[in-house]
């Protein structure tokens, strides 16, 4: 089944009179159930084609169908609720809330989905148990090794059961052990029906995916 | 209703986790607060002292000031600076100088023919003088009384002139004090005048009443009015003065105090801007995160009036050696309502003036 497709999507930064074309007409198609690994060296538009796959970002040109639905047609509010429930993410600084201990980082977007207390703390609590967390939930992020606060990440991209989840080079900051823990996560979750785009360049992860795909320049080569 | 209640008190929550930074903005506010009220509300004080000093303003009562032990004008320069000393925390009657009649045991108190009306000497024995009878008449005080044995119907004897005691005053009232009827006074030295008091009724005088002492003491009447002109002007440069000095202290602290409010917003939206992309990542919507940082700034800036609310009175106090600001409970009411619709007010702006920084800054980044 068809879950993302983008037609010539085209992104460019800066003033009219300096423009940087970051993505030059890109087409792509992914469905469901895909591991899809990006690869392309660094400054070629991997992590800016992510964020427009996330909804983070918005193209300057070409459609995006995002579950055969434009994106142009959602309202903000609609972009924000997809972000929070169809899509999740992982990055390669983690991106968690320092102020926030572990389960409260997992359980923060089942917050915004409208999700009752309980509900998030037992659900998170399953998801950080999956993840081996279980003996860390009340920690706080400057507490935890590297690998663990990705596996915190990639529980807290799973809260609310994600159809997608875009990772964005999950083991960047990782060494060899801790990144194969991680990658061994997202090979069980993508056996578990969850597609998966990761974006990285480091060749050895090419085992793992369904698909690779390599940038250069903007352009899917 | 669940997301908007999670927004709110996971905004609540944030201010607590980030509270290094809340203290620091909260201290700083409270600051600026204070200095703003306490440079303001003393200068206001000043101005209306300036205002009261000034004779011309005085509508109901002139009293005319006297130098008692004073025999020759080198004392002058000595009675400016007492008075100078006293003048902070005195009001403008008050101001007027009343120095020791050293030495001097008993003065006297001539009213004229509206004395009837003259409710502030009450008899305790006897009455009343008649101002209209052939003999001279007058009211006594309890100490002369006790001190000379005197009673009701006796006679005493000043400057030469033989009055019949027709009153005694009652304890605690012109003990040492002789009250004549004016007339009576043509016959004495107006060199033992002390003061003269005029009570207007609008522009016009109502009663007079003069005070002598019984031995000889200069008349300084002219020697006060020279005085008292100079005095004014000297409390005017001085008040002016420090006017000016407040004005300029309370421009120079609240200028640093926004400037250290920029920084510590500055501050904060950088703060904030990466926990509300993370926010905003993880689907929390453009309102969402409006709220969010609406909420908290709101709080910490609530937080900061509550606090110079609380505080001001007792540090003005304690700030305010010269004890210039003087605050009555009616002006601490009104100050309190108008603080706390101001304090709403600016957090309210000061909110959505932050919020709207840090959004724009996820804007940007977003591009």
């Amino acid at each position: 089944m068809e879950l993302i497709r983008l037609q010539s999507v085209v992104k460019e930064y800066g003033s009219k009179t300096a423009r940087t074309k970051v993505l030059d007409k890109v087409d792509l198609t992914v469905c469901s159930g895909e591991f899809i690994c990006l690869f392309g060296k660094s400054g070629c538009g991997k992590t800016t084609l992510l964020n427009i796959l996330g909804l983070i970002d918005r193209s300057t040109e070409g459609e995006y169908y995002f579950k055969g639905k434009s994106v142009k047609e959602l309202s903000s509010g609609e972009i924000a609720g997809k972000r929070n429930q169809e899509i999740g993410f992982i990055y390669q600084s983690f991106h968690l809330l320092d102020d926030y201990n572990v389960i409260d980082n997992v359980s923060l977007p089942m917050g915004y989905a409208g999700i009752k207390r309980k509900r998030r703390i037992e659900y998170a609590e399953k998801l950080l148990r999956d993840v081996g967390m279980g003996e860390r939930m009340k920690f706080y992020p400057r507490q935890l090794s590297g690998g663990e606060k990705q596996r915190v990440a990639i529980a807290r991209a799973l809260s609310n059961r994600p159809d997608i989840i875009l990772a964005d080079e999950p083991t960047g900051s990782l060494d060899e052990k801790n990144g194969t823990i991680v990658m061994q996560i997202l090979r069980e979750l993508n056996e578990a029906g969850i597609t998966i785009i990761m974006v990285t360049h480091d060749q050895s992860l090419k085992e793992y995916a369904s698909r690779v795909i390599h940038i250069s320049d903007g352009k899917i080569i | 209703m669940n997301k908007i209640n999670f927004i709110f008190r996971d905004s609540l929550r944030g201010l607590l986790k980030s509270w290094k930074m809340n203290v620091i903005f909260v201290c700083t506010l409270l600051g600026a607060m204070l200095l703003a009220a306490y440079c303001l509300s003393s200068i206001r004080f000043l101005q209306k002292e300036l205002e009261s000093t000034n004779f011309e303003n005085i509508d109901e009562s002139i009293e005319v000031g006297f130098t008692g032990n004073l025999l020759s004008l080198t004392d002058k320069n000595n009675i400016i600076q007492q008075c100078e000393a006293r003048t902070a925390s005195l009001t403008a009657r008050n101001k007027m100088f009343f120095p020791e009649l050293g030495g001097k045991s008993y003065f006297v108190i001539a009213i004229d023919e509206s004395y009837e009306r003259y409710e502030n000497i009450s008899i305790e024995e006897g009455d009343m003088f008649d101002p209209s009878g052939d003999e001279l008449e007058c009211v006594i005080g309890q100490k002369i009384s006790m001190e000379h044995h005197l009673s009701v119907n006796d006679y005493i004897s000043v400057s030469g002139k033989s009055f019949r005691i027709t009153g005694i005053t009652a304890k605690g009232q012109y003990n040492k004090y002789l009250v004549l009827p004016y007339a009576a006074l043509s016959g004495l030295n107006d060199s033992e005048q002390i003061q003269q008091t005029f009570y207007l009724t609008g522009n016009k005088v109502e009663r007079t009443q003069v005070q002598y002492v019984l031995s000889g003491i200069k008349s300084t009447e002219i020697l006060y009015n020279e005085l008292s002109a100079t005095l004014y002007e000297q409390n005017k440069m001085t008040i002016e003065r420090w006017i000016h000095i407040r004005v300029m202290a309370g421009t120079a602290s609240l200028l640093f105090a926004t400037f250290n409010i920029l920084a510590v917003c500055f501050g904060k939206i950088q703060e904030s801007r990466r926990k509300c992309l993370i926010k905003k990542m993880l689907g929390l919507t453009d309102l969402g995160v409006f709220l969010s940082l609406f909420i908290e700034n709101l709080s910490v800036i609530l937080a900061a009036d509550l606090l110079a609310y609380i505080l001001y009175f007792p540090l003005i106090n304690l700030l305010d050696i010269r004890n210039t600001v003087l605050v009555d409970k009616l002006m601490f009411v009104q100050m309190g309502v108008l603080s706390v619709i101001l304090a709403a007010v600016y957090a309210v702006i000061m909110g959505v003036y932050l919020s709207h920084c840090t959004m724009a800054e996820i804007l940007r980044e977003g591009e």
